[in-house]
């Protein structure tokens, strides 16, 4: 199954009523987005407050969701306008962040800064968690379980109630898709 | 999968730690209040769903219910209307059969056995043997002969497309594969594939699937019939779970997925084979 095709199937889950997959939807989402609205709004509250709003209006209109992207791009579409509704309600000016993630003639613009080495380590690690939290599923949850914490396969296989063939299988298409995504982001082979 | 000091996505993810998480407490009150906003909107739209089905039920049962005084076969009941907005399409049981409206659809039942289109399009697929039905348009009789077809109403003619079987059309009979155009003049027919975009609508109209106590064989086929594809597979049979309904493209990629068994549509054919 697709990405598109398993985000349908969820969708379609939620608009029987499945508790389920309302939490799986929720977990999946929620601090992806919520990290997505922070750097955006500059204020924890202020986040918070975008992305209930986010996820409220998208589960009003989940009907509308066709599956032509992810389900995050699709979220994501949705909180950027809640964040500018923000902003314009409150008259305020949003704070002057890096959107490298946002607008593809920034991340063109990052592109250009040239070798990895020239761009400073917090705006490669920046990039690499957005990465991490774009990638479909739990890859981005197993890859920081694998790197970071160090878990065996079996542990991530333990964790995810996979067998351990599958996790296998599961890390090595994780490891693919960050490599297209992050090339993707930053114009770098990892 | 190269795991060593030197792997660079494995330094990558390192240098970059892990991702900032959320404030317990601020996740709980965030699920809260979706969960609530979602659960209200399941509700309104389960309630809108009944209401149509009640008031569509009502109407085939009025149909189906009423006793003839003089043509036993066929009762002539009160007229009654079967109309859908611009924004969803429906099905319901009719004959033995599924009878779908697509979009702006409004059609009149006349007997149990007879209906008239008004305005947009229908497909009935009939699946009891012996039982036809006749659909009365501006443009002529479309009268069903054991079949799968779709009926769509335009200002200046008809269209018929028959998809399984045969239907006759003011003395021309349609078969399989064929499309008929009648104005007031004229019925032209011409060859047509019985799969594909044009009739998509059909397939989103169609009730849902609930795989549970199924053998996948019988919900192939049953998709393969809505998609207007020839089933081609081998292997075992076995019964499926899940009692979640789905529609025609969820029930084949879950039905598939829960099989073990992978899918992939050439042509006019479903071919599902056993995973190599």
């Amino acid at each position: 199954m697709t990405i598109e095709h398993a985000d349908r199937f969820l969708v379609a889950r939620l608009l029987r009523g499945d508790e389920e997959a309302f939490t799986e939807f929720f977990d999946r989402n929620f601090a992806p987005l919520y990290r997505f609205a922070l750097p955006r709004v500059a204020d924890e509250d202020a986040a918070e407050e975008v992305v209930q709003t986010t996820l409220c209006r998208a589960v009003r209109k989940l009907a509308s969701y066709r599956g032509e992207a992810a389900l995050l791009t699709w979220l994501t579409t949705i909180c950027r306008r809640e964040i500018s509704t923000y902003f314009e309600q409150r008259k305020k000016v949003p704070p002057m962040i890096d959107l490298s993630d946002d607008l593809p003639e920034i991340r063109a613009a990052l592109e250009s800064l040239g070798p990895e080495g020239t761009v400073q380590r917090r705006e490669v690690a920046r990039i690499v968690q957005l990465v991490l939290d774009r990638l479909p599923g739990r890859y981005g949850d197993a890859l920081e379980w694998k790197y970071i914490d160090g878990f065996s396969v079996a542990e991530i296989a333990e964790r995810l109630a996979l067998a351990p063939k599958a996790a296998e299988s599961l890390l090595t298409r994780a490891r693919t898709a960050f490599r297209d995504a992050f090339q993707a982001a930053y114009g770098v082979n990892p | 999968m190269n795991d060593k000091e030197n792997d660079p996505i494995a330094t990558l993810v390192r240098l970059a730690g892990r991702r900032p998480g959320v404030d317990a407490e601020r996740t709980a009150r965030v699920r809260a209040a979706v969960a609530d906003e979602w659960r209200a909107s399941v509700r309104r739209k389960r309630w809108t769903r009944v209401a149509v089905a009640a008031a569509i039920a009502a109407t085939i049962g009025g149909v189906l219910l009423t006793r003839p005084r003089s043509e036993p076969s066929a009762p002539v009941v009160e007229a009654r209307e079967l109309t859908t907005p611009g924004d969803a399409t429906t099905s319901v049981e009719w004959n033995g059969g599924t009878l779908r409206l697509d979009r702006e659809t409004q059609l009149r039942i006349d007997t149990a056995r007879t209906a008239t289109l008004i305005r947009g399009a229908i497909y009935y697929a009939n699946d009891t043997p012996g039982v036809a039905v006749t659909i009365h348009t501006p443009f002529g009789d479309v009268r069903d002969v054991g079949t799968r077809f779709e009926i769509r109403l335009r200002d200046d003619a008809l269209r018929v497309r028959v998809r399984d079987g045969a239907v006759i059309v003011r003395d021309t009979t349609a078969r399989a594969g064929t499309e008929l155009v009648a104005n007031r003049t004229a019925v032209t027919s011409r060859s047509i594939a019985t799969s594909g975009e044009e009739w998509a609508w059909i397939e989103n109209a169609a009730p849902p699937i609930v795989l549970e106590g199924k053998s996948l064989d019988e919900v192939l086929q049953r998709i393969a019939i809505e998609k207007g594809l020839t089933l081609q597979r081998s292997g075992p049979d076995q019964t499926l779970h899940g009692d979640v309904p789905l529609s025609v493209s969820e029930a084949l990629d879950a039905a598939t997925a829960a099989a073990g068994v992978t899918y992939r549509i050439e042509g006019d054919r479903l071919i599902v084979r056993g995973r190599s």
